[in-house]
């Protein structure tokens, strides 16, 4: 154990232990102890093994920062333990190794694979016999790689995404980040802060007479009024202030009016043979260890440092009785040649210009970089100032502003070499891809030369740790092997997230925004099996057998819910030739009651919608349109009326009615079951629109028949839908009556021949070509939308047509095949179906325009052999329209 | 009869042995939620449910889709009478919200105004309790209120009548707002209730 005894200020509660299991033993922790500190308290000092290599790592920063700590907690692959709090139950357990985390056997790529594991040496080695890649691929896959995730593993843990607004913004609750909070609440705006570690507080937290001042801080910030949230991770600053904050499963995603960035700085590694070893640390780390967690960190420290803040740690190791035998303050001399010893991957010595210092802990300190990732991802320029060795931010976009460290101040620290040792070990610039500054110049020397050419091929600055500790070094590597400036080099793009953040809080809660019918429960209730059309959940068919449906709407009566058709309201004393110029065909001469069929084309000539249009009164029509038409139909009619300023008014009604189909020949006896009104022939004639009221509710009757068959479209308000179709069920009960589905529909509608906007037809289709000539009239007083197109189409000719054919020999083609014509690809199949009806396999394609004719053949291919097919023309079913009419 | 009567749920009337009732989109999933409903005003309306006084204590949940919608243009002159909410959406159209006992005298109150009987075409979700907001928050980036625009993935209006959160929608997307509301609020303590314990909860 390296826990010391109890001392002030320590975030630890010993009166509250904790235990949780790592790889299956227990492990005694307290209230305040983070799983990383725990387990280091309790002896362990190999934490992960590194990507490449496999190299053993420890503790680096205690920060969240590198991504030396990753390990899997109750099933969550790269958990940073040092940054996590410790729980009770935890189930915690290494990654990424073969055999064990203190013996992997993957380690072997360390000692003998390095000479053949330069920068994308899978694109070379791994490339013949080209069939064995996915072999190598799925080796290399597994023999690297940053732990794995349980493929059947379902979400478990809740996530929440809320919405807050705020004028202003703080990220960074360290000092600069709560006076910057006081003052602006002080000036009587409402302010949030946002910190990343337990509690606001940043490096005061760390620092024995900082632990005051930051709760002195934080009580001034809340008297003020400030809203403190911790641990809270900004992921990243986007556009009009908004900036996504991870609080554990909740996202926060605020819009601030402003930004105050005050993330303080990233320490940095410095680079030499060994500064991967177990025991080599940031400042950060030495202190959190011994300040929050009251853990002394090794016997006998070595420190070299840029700036302060390795003489702060040296000074928190000694009050936790570690022998401080070394300290190199590289402001006062810089070493020609560092080099740290291991053995097993654990520091025993530190070699400095062949001085050698036996030691077990060696705290590093590189020019501390202030942290404007944040604020480079909003648009800041970034600048490297040669004379401290840092990149500094520029050119705040509006109503950003950075203050403290993050803004540079950070003293004078030194400007340490970009290697600082060249014998012995491996030396790393990037500790998450196991890069080395051999890595990168072996990449500038291949042509890798930008810094961001070699973030793509080497990985440097890709890895877990986000850039964080290697993108500075890696400039600097990159400056002196090419001998140009950092400047010159600049610096990768910076991308959200700031820290990586489960995929599943990013995307959010699982929701599904389906568009139900008022009568969705009632199909539920009858055993309908639901599918999706468009945004719409619809019953496919209550039964087994589809036919046996369609059958029942031929021989008695069926119902089917088609509540999702658009509705839209036409009025107004232009609305007559308001839909003469947005449809093909005339509806200003339609008399009142009396119903149309219309397909609407855009500007190209392509067919865009189909529906009815039925006519109330003078002023009045009743526009239904598809049911995935129904939005863009009535945004197209206003964007239309806006260039034509007509006096007419719309109104989408679609959610407001609901449409029940009574289709059959026992329809009319039905109907007159439920109403006093007269549905005789003469009454509601084919293709007529009358009110009625159908059991105590008003409906609008539209005699149409898409299913071929007597039947009226009843629409009615919604909430009276249930009402409805519960007596449409019980009183037709005798007739044989029957819901239907879409599926049954469909087979009924292509017996008929009709088409559906979208199955039938695609983005390139047109009236002509559609064998839709009879829509197309040329005679109006105005130009209808899509005229000149369809003239076009006219004049150039017709190519191909859709048409009817049927299957002689009951092959079923499938729809999308192939239409092939003397061998070659002529057209496709756009609906196909077996009719019980007529006994045959029916469908409709598009064919060459010279097949478009009674009896014209094509071939499709079914299941891999050509099959023929025969053209029919006209209706399948009743093609005198005889029943329709009846 | 008018030619647009039968966009009005409240046209329905008993005839030929039938007694017309109209339902909520809504409907069901109070009915999951052990409701009791009473007729009021030719609606079957949540009166209470199982629970409710535990869930206001937090977030309580309830249907007011029953309530008429008239839809008017032009947006002024806004009525003033008791009860009755006008939600602006522009200077030419505006949404009526009033008890269905006072639709007809509000319908005739908006004049010869352009007005379309917008009952049925509306999902209207009120919620009420000390985590109101936070559920609102957590569908919504919409906080001057009212206002419409997005509510989780859907268009909708978010009203705020009288200490009362109100979120309507078309009516077909109804019941996937009330699953994603209702999950809201019940991981923060809160549930659905009937609409009287709502006007109650609230200081409606
Ligand atoms: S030691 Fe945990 S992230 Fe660096």
């Amino acid at each position: 154990m390296s826990r010391l005894e109890a001392r002030d200020g320590e975030r630890i509660d010993r009166s509250q232990p904790v235990s949780f299991t790592f790889q299956g033993a227990a492990v005694e922790a307290f209230e305040g102890d983070t799983i990383g500190s725990a387990l280091y308290a309790a002896g362990r000092r190999t934490f992960s093994r590194s990507f490449k290599y496999h190299r053993p790592r420890g503790l680096q920063c205690c920060i969240g920062h590198c991504a030396n700590c990753q390990m899997n907690v109750n099933g969550t692959p790269n958990v940073r333990v040092c940054a996590t709090p410790v729980s009770s139950g935890d189930i915690v357990k290494g990654q990424n190794f073969v055999g064990s985390l203190d013996f992997d056997l993957m380690q072997a790529t360390d000692k003998f694979a390095g000479p053949f594991t330069p920068p994308g040496f899978y694109y070379k080695t791994f490339i013949r016999p080209r069939k064995l890649w996915p072999l190598y691929e799925k080796f290399l896959r597994n023999a690297a790689g940053l732990g794995v995730l349980d493929r059947k593993g379902k979400r478990e843990a809740r996530v929440d995404v809320e919405n807050r607004h705020v004028e202003v913004l703080v990220i960074g609750g360290g000092r600069s980040g709560l006076e910057a909070a006081i003052t602006h609440a002080a000036e009587g705006r409402q302010v949030t802060v946002v910190d990343e570690g337990p509690e606001a507080g940043g490096a005061l937290l760390s620092d024995p007479a900082g632990k005051g001042v930051a709760a002195d801080l934080r009580a001034r910030a809340q008297a003020a009024g400030v809203e403190v949230i911790a641990p809270a991770i900004a992921i990243g600053i986007f556009e009009y202030g908004f900036v996504p904050v991870a609080v554990g499963n909740l996202l926060l995603k605020f819009r601030a009016e402003r930004i105050v960035v005050a993330a303080g700085v990233i320490e940095q590694p410095l680079v030499f043979p060994g500064n991967d070893l177990i025991g080599v640390m940031l400042p950060e780390a030495a202190k959190r260890l011994v300040e929050w967690w009251s853990i002394k960190p090794g016997e006998r420290a070595v420190v070299i440092t840029a700036d302060d803040r390795g003489l702060e740690a040296a000074a928190s190791l000694r009050t936790a009785g570690v022998l401080v035998a070394l300290v190199i303050d590289l402001r006062v001399e810089q070493p020609p040649n560092i080099e740290a010893r291991g053995r097993r991957g654990r520091l025993h010595a530190v070699s400095v210009n062949g001085e050698t210092v036996k030691a077990d802990l060696l705290v590093m300190s590189g020019s501390p970089q202030p942290n404007a990732k944040l604020l480079a991802q909003a648009g800041a320029r970034v600048v490297y100032d040669a004379s401290r060795g840092i990149f500094v931010p520029e050119s705040l976009p509006e109503n950003v502003e950075v203050v403290g460290s993050a803004a540079g101040d950070v003293g004078a620290p030194a400007v340490p070499a970009a290697v600082l040792g060249h014998q012995g070990d491996k030396c790393f610039v990037c500790f998450c891809e196991d890069q080395t500054p051999k890595d990168l110049a072996y990449a500038i020397a291949e042509g890798f030369d930008s810094i961001e050419l070699s973030k793509r091929y080497t990985t440097v600055t890709m890895g877990p740790c986000q850039g964080r500790l290697c993108s500075t070094n890696a400039i600097r590597s990159y400056a002196k092997t090419k001998g140009v400036d950092e400047n010159t080099i600049g610096t990768t793009t910076a991308r959200p997230p700031y820290t990586p953040v489960p995929m599943g809080l990013v995307a959010g809660y699982p929701q599904e925004p389906a568009r139900r019918t008022s009568l969705h429960h009632r199909h539920r209730d009858l055993g309908a099996r639901i599918m999706w059309t468009g945004a719409w959940r619809r019953p496919h068919s209550y039964g087994a057998d589809a036919g046996v449906e369609a059958q029942n709407v031929h021989e008695k009566v069926g119902l089917i819910d088609v509540s999702t058709l658009g509705k839209i309201l036409v009025t107004g004393p232009d609305a007559g030739a308001f839909l003469d110029r947005v449809y093909p065909n005339r509806f200003s001469d339609l008399k009142v009651g009396r119903v149309r069929y219309g397909v609407i084309t855009g500007d190209a000539g392509r067919i865009i919608d189909d529906g009815t249009v039925g006519r109330l009164d003078d002023e009045t029509f009743y526009v239904t349109t598809s049911s995935t038409g129904a939005d863009g139909i009535y945004q197209w009619f206003g964007w239309w009326n806006a260039v034509w300023f007509m006096d007419v008014q719309f109104a989408n009604l679609t959610g407001a009615l609901a449409a029940i189909n009574v289709a059959g020949p026992a329809s009319r006896e039905l109907m007159t079951r439920l109403s006093d009104d007269d549905f005789s022939n003469e009454a509601i004639a084919y293709l007529d629109a009358r009110a009625v009221t159908v059991a105590g509710v008003p409906a609008l009757a539209l005699r149409i028949g898409f299913v071929g068959e007597l039947g009226y479209e009843l629409h009615l308000a919604s909430p009276q839908a249930v009402h409805v179709w519960d007596a449409l069920l019980k009183h037709g009960a005798d007739l044989g009556v029957a819901p239907f589905g879409l599926e049954p529909q469909r087979i009924l509608r292509l017996e008929k021949g009709h088409v559906i906007i979208g199955q039938d037809t695609d983005s390139e289709s047109n009236l002509h070509e559609a064998a839709m000539p009879w829509l197309v009239k040329n005679d109006k007083e105005f130009e209808w939308v899509g005229k000149w197109a369809t003239q076009q189409v006219a004049d150039r000719g017709l190519r191909n047509m859709l048409v009817g054919f049927e299957s002689p020999s009951g092959a079923m083609p499938v729809e999308g095949g192939q239409v092939v014509v003397a061998g070659r690809s002529a057209g496709r199949i756009t609906s196909v179906r077996h009719s019980r009806e007529l006994d045959k396999v029916i469908g409709l394609a598009v064919v060459p325009v010279a097949l478009a004719v009674d009896g014209g053949r094509f071939d499709v291919q079914v299941d891999g052999r050509a099959v023929g097919m025969i053209v029919r023309l006209g209706h399948f079913y009743d093609p005198e329209g005889a029943r329709l009419r009846s | 009869m008018s030619a647009l009567a039968f966009l009005s749920p409240g046209a329905a009337h008993d005839a030929k042995g039938f007694h017309p009732v109209a339902r909520s989109p809504l409907d069901r999933r109070l009915r999951d939620a052990g409701a009791s409903f009473e007729e009021r005003d030719g609606w079957l309306v949540p009166v209470s449910v199982p629970g409710e006084a535990a869930h206001l204590a937090t977030v309580g949940v309830t249907d007011l889709s029953h309530l008429s919608v008239f839809e008017v243009r032009p947006a002024e002159p806004t009525l003033e009478l008791d009860g009755v909410i006008t939600h602006r959406l522009s200077a030419r159209r505006a949404l009526v919200f009033c008890p269905p006992a006072r639709a007809a005298a509000v319908r005739e109150a908006l004049g010869d105004r352009f007005v379309l009987d917008l009952s049925g075409a509306f999902a209207i979700i009120a919620f009420a309790g000390p985590e109101a907001e936070t559920v609102l928050r957590r569908i919504t980036h919409l906080h001057h209120l009212p206002a419409s625009g997005e509510i989780a993935h859907i268009n909708g209006h978010v009203l705020a009548p009288g200490g009362t959160t109100w979120v309507v929608c078309p009516q077909e997307s109804g019941h996937y707002l009330w699953e994603v509301i209702l999950d809201r609020a019940s991981a923060l303590g809160g549930g659905p209730v009937g609409v009287d314990a709502l006007a109650r909860g609230g200081s409606a």
